[in-house]
């Protein structure tokens, strides 16, 4: 009902959008069409033996990584190999393989408890670099960015030590952070949150953390422009970011009721029917919608979360936990990012933002958890991942 | 503890939608009002409304610089800007986008475009139609069009890389910019039918500055140009001096008009108006706050452009120089004519060979800002300087032997010499001034030497410029260090002194009155006059004054033939004046065409009891002196005078 609810939502979000830029007229009824499409996905997700799912996991991750080593092999739509186009339709690769990730990892993970072990968190950690690199070199840092937490949380519901956790990710905290040298663009007043420069041989090298020196140019903008939101820089996206700001912040509370108003101001803003429709939402119907648009999302968590404590079979406990971890991870980078608590990178609020594949594998993902809900078989013994403290 | 671990995940996701709800408040409950400001600023558009620059007016009246109403074609900035290839990372480039996808939204709306790749394709072939209408009303030839272009596109995008938030977009890029200017309501008209076939033009409102009398008083009346990066440096007020509106309208924006020389450089603040803005909504048009625009004040001139305009024909059409003829009661400047002249109205077109004439040097403005040595012409103000020091007596003689001293003949020698005539003998003051004895001033010269010299000159406003307030005017050049040789050179107006007909003209003037007063050109607005009374007695006045009236009315005086000849229709008042021949080297020119010849002068007043007028007369380069050359010029100017009724 709540997911309902939110598309519903998203659509009038998309219909503002669309009423401020003639340019993507339609977009309302294509994603109409997309949400009955994700409504048939929903139905038959939440009818299929998710067991059975799980037994294909691997095939279907594999199936899926072949996928995203083929959209590499593509030729790049909009400069990047994202989308595999079938006909009238664009398919978004990472988007199924968020889905096909999650469920790969819960059925790995269902009935073991080596992953309370250091060395046994090596293998889910590499199953989750391999789809994560293959997305970052498409390039789509957000999607990619999003297994992390993923598999943190999966982690974490299936009783990985929270230390050994924690530990990993100081260490990894440490190696990103880690200085190396690189060349700086030139042109750039500054390096992007530089350790120190050097000039040498009349070219500027930076020293900055291994995970900035490996980054795109355009992405160091990115993460520069997020860091002096107060003081805009010439790029695109403190452009944005900026005007996402100020459309969100003129909201108040109620919103900015004026259509004619609102027409003209969302004009302003790039992008706003895909990954910036929070701020349409924010826009339109101020921070009394917003909260409602949360308050929308935690009902999705509670019933979630009811689900996974419900249920006793381990695959779908871990898969409920997936599917609510993926939800949460992207509404967080979606949000945070439009209002500048985090960095600009492409992601979609799930089940609001325009795009199909978005929808339709959220919507999936929701008739799992839905899914996993509906069957609960009979335990016996004690419950899965009640570890004792000595294991 | 699985059960704990999902309230921990659940508690986990309160905190951070409870940090996203803290975000938001901030952002929309706190600042809110300060975004939608913004936004509604963002909404808006300053439109500016042109001021029309005041008007300069001669003293009866007759208009002498005009703003005239035309039109001007216009192109947004969004066009423009593809002129250059853009730089991607460059915020105007998605603002240009967007712009450009609205219009094509927009035929695709009212049927005008099938669809939005059609509309790509209209946009396209406007575009093309657009620069076509531009490049045919700058003449057919893309090359002006280039010009202009380039040389908005660099103005503008100089401006924006100027700004310290480089993401926002500069005024300027919102604005359409001037392309051709100066179109007539019949070409106006044309382009305005066909408007609705073309992206981003208009047609507006304009004025061309347009100056009826051509060439006449044009180096005083002076030019006017777009505005320098240099000069909007130092005119425009800063944002911490003034708001935006006040910005608008007062500072000089790229392009604008700006007095360049002369009237129009001088009295810039009360000619240029103040610009007008309209705050209006960038969709439906309405206006927010109209502050209207001021239209400039006009200057009125003590000039009268018909006695100009007499003088002119007056002075030879080959010939440089000028004349000069101030009111002696007042100062007022009559007429300053300054030879060869140019036409303002042509002055842009021409400029390239106005500039690059070496010879005759068209676009300096002689009466004021050229030095000549003043030859004979100092002689008076060299007489009185003596007389107030106590150096002579009005009855003081030296005797003129043809040279100064005896054991040297060939130096220090009278004009006479080279005449084959002797020496004039003794001669006192007035004497000494009817004949213009080089002698006489030889011995004053070497008596008060330079720095008493120089002070007694600094008296007739010699040591700092005239004063008028135009900003070409020069200070004459008058060596207080100079050796004795030098002092007696000076004493004869050559050596190191220099000065320009304006002063000349104002110290006879002073003569004249007794009293200096500085020269005056604009009727309101100009600077203070200059008033002190000159320090010499009722005696040496007379003396001096009595000498320059024998120069031109006593048989013998330098100027008695000027004036008296045969052939020579009298004038019906005294006149009082000296002439002078000033030694110069030739003006070596490029192509071989040398200047050679003296600079010849006459300054004097009229009538002698009451004197009305003064003038200045100098011709450059020519042989045979005053007598036949700068002598004929300025009685031919004293009858003007008479007829336009400024001598009676």
């Amino acid at each position: 009902m709540a997911a309902a609810v939110l598309v519903v939502w998203g659509l009038l979000a998309i219909g503002v959008a669309e009423q401020a830029d003639p340019t993507i007229r339609g977009s309302v009824s294509k994603q109409a069409h997309f949400a009955l499409v994700a409504v048939a996905v929903f139905v038959i997700a939440t009818l299929l033996p998710y067991q059975a799912l799980g037994r294909y996991a691997y095939l279907i991750f594999a199936v899926t990584l072949a996928l995203l080593v083929t959209v590499l092999c593509l030729p790049p739509i909009r400069y990047s190999h994202r989308w595999i186009v079938l006909g009238e339709l664009q398919v978004q690769i990472s988007e199924i393989a968020k889905l096909s990730y999650i469920i790969m990892l819960a059925w790995y993970l269902r009935y073991r408890k080596n992953y309370r072990h250091l060395t046994g968190l090596a293998v889910p950690f590499v199953l989750t670099f391999v789809p994560l690199g293959l997305i970052l070199v498409e390039p789509d840092l957000g999607t990619s960015l999003l297994f992390l937490p993923t598999l943190y949380f999966m982690l974490f519901m299936a009783g990985a030590k929270l230390r050994h956790l924690l530990g990993i990710m100081a260490v990894a905290t440490a190696v990103v952070l880690f200085p190396v040298p690189h060349a700086v663009e030139p042109g750039l007043a500054r390096p992007v949150m530089a350790y120190g420069e050097l000039t040498l041989a009349g070219r500027r090298y930076a020293f900055s953390a291994v995970s900035l020196a490996l980054m795109e140019p355009h992405q160091r903008a990115r993460v520069d422009g997020w860091l002096h939101q107060e003081q805009l820089k010439a790029s695109d996206e403190g452009y944005q970011l900026a005007r996402s700001k100020m459309v969100i912040g003129a909201g108040r509370l109620g919103g900015y009721g004026d259509w004619n108003e609102g027409e003209m101001y969302f004009q302003m803003l790039p992008e706003d029917h895909t990954d910036f429709i929070f701020s349409v939402i924010a826009g339109r119907w101020g921070f009394l919608g917003c909260v409602g648009v949360l308050l929308l999302y935690c009902v999705i968590f509670l019933l979630g979360a009811e689900i996974a404590v419900i249920t006793y079979d381990p695959f779908g406990r871990l898969l409920a936990v997936g599917v609510l971890a993926l939800l949460f991870s992207q509404i967080v980078i979606n949000i945070g990012m439009t209002m500048g608590l985090m960095p600009v990178t492409g992601m979609t609020l799930p089940l609001m933002s325009y795009g199909g594949s978005s929808l339709v594998i959220n919507a999936a993902a929701l008739g799992l958890l839905i899914n996993v809900g509906q069957r609960r078989p009979v335990l016996l013994g004690p419950r899965p991942f009640e570890h004792r403290q000595e294991d | 503890m699985y059960n704990r671990r999902v309230q921990t995940f659940l508690a986990l996701i309160a905190l951070v939608f409870l940090g996203i709800v803290v975000r938001l408040w901030g952002l929309q409950m706190v600042r809110g009002q300060d975004y939608r400001l913004q936004i509604e600023r963002n909404l808006q558009k300053l439109d500016i409304l042109p001021a029309s620059r005041g008007q300069i007016l001669d003293r009866q009246g007759a208009v002498l610089a005009i703003d005239e109403p035309c039109f001007e074609f216009c192109l947004d900035y969004h066009v423009l800007y593809g002129w250059v290839p853009g730089d991607p990372n460059d915020s105007f480039a998605t603002e240009a986008a967007q712009w450009r996808r609205r219009q094509e939204a927009e035929w695709v709306k009212t049927g005008l475009a099938a669809d939005l790749a059609d509309a790509k394709e209209v946009y396209l072939r406007r575009l093309a139609a657009t620069w076509n209408t531009a490049r045919e009303l700058l003449g057919g030839s893309g090359d002006e069009l280039s010009l202009t272009v380039g040389r908005i596109v660099s103005r503008v995008e100089a401006i924006r890389s100027s700004m310290n938030e480089p993401a926002k977009i500069a005024r300027e890029q919102t604005w359409s910019h001037p392309i051709a200017t100066g179109l007539d309501q019949a070409t106006a008209t044309a382009v305005k039918a066909k408007l609705d076939a073309l992206v981003g033009a208009s047609v507006r409102p304009s004025f061309k500055r347009r100056y009826p009398y051509g060439g006449l008083a044009c180096h005083l009346i002076g030019v006017t140009g777009e505005v320098s990066a240099q000069e909007q440096d130092r005119f425009n007020l800063t944002d911490s001096q003034a708001d935006t509106v006040a910005r608008l309208a007062g500072n000089y924006l790229g392009g604008d008009i700006i007095g360049k020389s002369g009237v129009e450089r001088m009295c810039e603040s009360t000619l240029r108006g103040r610009r007008g803005c309209q705050r209006r909504h960038k969709t439906s048009g309405q206006v927010l706050e109209d502050t209207p625009a001021v239209q400039g004040n006009d200057v009125p001139l003590t000039l009268d452009i018909h006695l100009q305009e007499d003088l002119t024909r007056l002075f030879p059409p080959d010939a440089s120089g000028c004349i000069v003829v101030l009111s002696v009661p007042r100062g007022e400047v009559l007429a300053m004519v300054s030879m060869p002249t140019f036409d303002l109205n042509r002055y842009r077109a021409d400029f390239k060979k106005l500039s690059s004439d070496d010879v005759m040097f068209p676009l300096r403005h002689r009466a004021v800002s050229q030095l000549y040595p003043p030859g004979s012409t100092i002689k008076p103000l060299v007489a009185l300087a003596a007389l107030g020091d106590g150096v002579v007596t009005p009855e003081t003689t030296y005797n003129c032997t043809g040279y100064l001293l005896e054991n040297e003949p060939n130096r220090w020698r009278c004009w006479t010499v080279k005449h084959g005539i002797p020496g004039h003998g003794p001669m006192n003051v007035r004497d000494g001034l009817k004949n213009s004895c080089n002698v006489y001033f030889y011995h004053l010269g070497g008596e008060m030497g330079a720095a008493r010299l120089a002070a007694g000159l600094a008296i007739f406003g010699y040591a700092s410029p005239p004063g008028t307030g135009l900003l070409e005017e020069r200070s004459g050049t008058v060596d207080a260090n100079a050796s004795l040789d030098e002092s007696r050179l000076m004493a004869i107006g050559q050596g190191p002194v220099a000065i320009t007909p304006l002063h000349v003209a104002d110290a006879l003037a002073a003569v004249a009155r007794g009293t200096f007063l500085s020269p005056v050109l604009v009727l309101e607005g100009g600077p203070p006059q200059v008033r002190r009374p000159l320090p010499f007695s009722p005696v040496q006045l007379e003396a001096v004054r009595e000498g320059i009236r024998r120069v031109v009315n006593e048989p013998g005086g330098t100027a008695y033939k000027i004036f008296h000849g045969e052939d020579i229709e009298p004038l019906p008042v005294e006149v009082a004046g000296k002439t002078g021949t000033a030694t110069v080297a030739s003006l070596k020119t490029d192509d071989g065409q040398d200047r050679v010849g003296d600079m010849a002068w006459f300054a004097g007043y009229a009538p002698y009891e009451d004197p009305q007028v003064a003038v200045a007369v100098v011709v450059e380069y020519v042989e045979g002196g005053a007598a036949i050359n700068a002598g004929p010029i300025a009685r031919e100017t004293l009858r003007v005078c008479m007829r336009r009724g400024y001598l009676r």
